[in-house]
């Protein structure tokens, strides 16, 4: 049935959008973590990707998560002579992720995880309506 | 009596069929809101769907008795085709406006409610042709 299909594509994308909430508390989590010692790297920022996958059990494009790669831009550079991790300038690396940029991002992932839900009670409700021609 | 010999029944059947398919087809639009290089698609207005339904679609021959044929009343898949009027396009390629989308969703509800609430009035004319009481 087509509306349980459609269910089931915007559980998929929900799911989707849930493991790139997961990806951006794990990037806020770390956005102090630097290394412990000089020739340590601080924390490298994740960023996931989607792609469109053609599911064949529900014949329709559903979304799902591709690969979890590492943001390669620059680090942070800040003078704190007596951090463990200073290097012989007294510079600390600090971890490539923005906090702006981040909760951004988590407001993106919200607003498409509402819009899927809102897609889900609208199948939902034509399915109920549907079956309530029975009583008539 | 079979239902599905009256025309506005199997016209009603036709068209939340339609609205079935259309209502998967931006569930997945909406699911590929944030997905690069992705394009909208939607279904073929429910006109060329009704044509097709009507015996002028390419249906596969029944050669041998044991062959399976399309059920009764059921016009098969509506094609899908890439939405024409797009908004933006994101920089990454992605081509999806979810208020547009969310649009056409609603659009979709309150046509599928319409169908129902034609079919239970018609279901009702024939109780009262029938005389048991009001539909």
């Amino acid at each position: 049935m087509d509306l349980v299909r459609s269910l089931e594509i915007s559980a998929a994308a929900m799911r989707a959008q849930g493991t790139r909430l997961r990806v951006i508390s794990e990037n806020l989590a770390n956005a102090d973590s630097t290394g412990e010692t000089p020739d340590q790297q601080p924390y490298r920022r994740q960023v996931v990707t989607f792609r469109s996958v053609f599911d064949r059990a529900l014949g329709a494009n559903t979304v799902a998560v591709g690969d979890i790669t590492h943001d390669p831009s620059q680090f942070g550079r800040r003078y704190d002579p007596g951090h463990p991790s200073a290097d012989a300038e007294g510079y600390v690396l600090t971890p490539n992720v923005n906090t702006l940029v981040e909760m951004m991002d988590m407001r993106e992932a919200q607003r498409s995880y509402e819009a899927n839900i809102n897609a889900i009670e609208v199948a939902r409700s034509m399915i109920t309506r549907t079956i309530e021609l029975l009583r008539i | 009596m079979d239902f599905s010999n009256l025309g506005l029944f199997r016209l009603i059947s036709q068209r939340m069929d339609w609205l079935n398919q259309r209502q998967s087809v931006l569930a997945e639009n909406i699911a590929n809101s944030d997905t690069p290089d992705y394009r909208p698609n939607d279904l073929a207005p429910f006109k060329t769907h009704l044509a097709g339904a009507g015996g002028a679609s390419l249906a596969p021959t029944t050669t041998h008795a044991a062959h399976l044929g399309p059920a009764a009343g059921q016009g098969g898949a509506a094609a899908t085709e890439p939405q024409g009027d797009v908004y933006e396009v994101s920089p990454t390629g992605n081509e999806v406006v979810l208020e547009q989308q969310m649009l056409r969703v609603a659009e979709t509800a309150m046509q599928h409610q319409l169908a129902i609430n034609l079919y239970r009035k018609h279901v009702g004319m024939i109780r009262t042709a029938l005389g048991r009481g009001r539909g």
